[in-house]
């Protein structure tokens, strides 16, 4: 009888979701990623943009992971988005702890959540877009002179190969003739 | 025995000869060329007359070694400077043609670059603009400048490079989602308005799409609430698929409160029509929640729902 009663009222789960367009670029991507040294530090610009919904945004920025070696450094973590803008600007800096030992890796993973600045009444459903940078720790490598300076030894010691091999067939044949003379005698 | 000697002598010469013979190469190198037979040096005057120059490319500016973006999904205009000389005059510089090229991308290109102005009487700074797609891929892309003039004598090539760095963007085309009136203890309720297609505005290859649900409580009544968890979404539908109780787990995933999930087999790639179309069920109403409705909204305020991209 309870459940008939129930079931005369309407039971409705609203989501009411804006279309919303939403995005994120990066200058570090799986296959260009970020190369540090230890103690060094870089600030790395992540820009927002709205170009495709139509209406303003404001994304909520958050690090879900690598917050031990960066962190987001503008005054606030709530950037407006105006719909039709392409250039806001986000800054994290990293910095490589001096111990950090060579060739390990970090990641960070930075979390936009968009949502619009007309809140409806129900349910909204908002856009999230995730940031990956992969941070290598390793040696900035030499200039390239040294690779030129290492041709150039490399050329000297076989040069000086030849001349050893020379030398010793010269011996060779000299003793060789001695003794050829000495038989003769 | 003198004959012999001599001849003993003569041989130790020959040796000698030898030796130094191949240790000539080491510290003369040319004399190789000087005994192979080939040809040797000489100066001669030689006399053609020729009329007209061709242009050169002296430089290009603003794009050298820059790091560029696209804009979700449409095209980001690219603009760089370029400075063209040619002897003849900078009037008799004809056409300037400017590409963006990236192996196994399409080329981009302006087939006619504006002449900003002169900056002498040979050379002449010229615009170009280059329109980058979304889906253009991220990576270090060459950059050709040539010129011709009204000789029809042509530029040599030149190349520079800039960086297209990676965007990660999503649209979503649904306004809401709805599901139909039911009662407690129902199963496999089905969204009525879906599907919500998801389009890829960016140039990031295989983008996953993620959804993080809340859980529901009352708008007026608190009291009792539908979790997260009773929600799936799937991207095929028909016959109660999206619902994760009806079909595969690897084809359909449920949510879990306060945290993005990765939806199976929601993968965008790189193209100018990657979409998914995402399926939302409510997989089992509660038998103790009362009559009303179930939003983030109401009393008290949750948390909205995420669909987004990584």
């Amino acid at each position: 009888m309870k459940t008939k009663i129930i079931s005369l009222f309407l039971f409705i789960i609203l989501i009411a979701v804006n279309v919303k367009g939403f995005a994120v670029s990066s200058p570090y991507w799986s296959d260009n990623p970020l190369i540090m040294e230890p103690g060094e530090t870089k600030i790395v610009t992540l820009i927002l943009q709205n170009m495709v919904g139509s209406e303003d945004l404001i994304a909520h920025a958050s690090l879900l992971q690598g917050s031990e070696v960066a962190r987001i450094i503008d005054s606030s973590l709530d950037y407006n988005v105006p719909f039709g803008k392409d250039d806001i600007k986000v800054n994290i800096e990293v910095t490589i702890p001096n111990n950090a030992p060579l060739e390990s890796k970090y990641t960070i993973d930075v979390n936009f959540v968009a949502e619009s600045k007309n809140k409806k009444e129900g349910v909204q459903l908002n856009t999230g877009v995730r940031k990956l940078i992969d941070v290598y720790v390793r040696e900035v490598p030499e200039p390239t002179a040294k690779a030129t300076e290492e041709s150039k030894e490399s050329a000297k010691k076989t040069n000086y190969l030849w001349a050893i091999i020379l030398l010793v067939i010269l011996i060779l044949i000299l003793i060789w003739a001695f003794r050829k003379k000495g038989e003769g005698k | 025995m003198r004959s012999m000697e001599k001849q003993e002598r003569g041989f130790i010469v020959l040796i000698i000869l030898t030796v130094i013979i191949l240790a000539l190469p080491i510290i003369y190198p040319p004399f190789l060329n000087q005994i192979t037979g080939r040809a040797t040096t000489q100066s001669t005057t030689v006399s053609i007359s020729i009329t007209n120059t061709n242009p050169v490319v002296l430089s290009t500016a603003g794009i050298n070694g820059s790091t560029q973006t696209i804009t979700e999904g449409g095209t980001k205009r690219v603009t760089f400077y370029t400075v063209i000389n040619d002897d003849n005059g900078a009037s008799s510089i004809n056409n300037v043609n400017a590409t963006f090229f990236r192996s196994g991308e399409s080329l981009r290109s302006n087939l006619s670059c504006v002449l900003v102005s002169n900056l002498n009487s040979t050379a002449g700074n010229f615009s170009c603009t280059v329109g980058t797609l979304w889906f253009d891929l991220a990576a270090i892309w060459e950059v050709n400048v040539t010129a011709n003039d009204t000789s029809n004598g042509k530029t040599s090539p030149f190349n520079t490079s800039f960086t297209l760095s990676e965007t990660t963007g999503m649209n979503a085309t649904l306004s809401s989602i709805t599901f139909a009136s039911s009662n407690p203890n129902t199963f496999n309720v089905t969204s009525n308005n879906d599907p919500d297609t998801i389009q890829n505005t960016g140039n990031k290859n295989n983008t996953q799409i993620q959804v993080e649900g809340i859980t529901l409580f009352g708008d007026t009544d608190s009291g009792t609430f539908i979790p997260a968890a009773n929600f799936s979404v799937s991207i095929v539908t028909g016959s109660s698929l999206e619902c994760t109780n009806v079909t595969l787990s690897n084809q359909t995933t449920t949510l879990v409160n306060n945290t993005l999930v990765s939806i199976a087999n929601a993968t965008l790639g790189r193209s100018a029509t990657s979409t998914r179309d995402l399926y939302f069920c409510l997989m089992h109403i509660p038998l103790n929640v009362t009559a009303q409705t179930y939003s983030t909204g109401g009393t008290p305020d949750e948390e909205d729902w995420t669909v987004g991209v990584v």
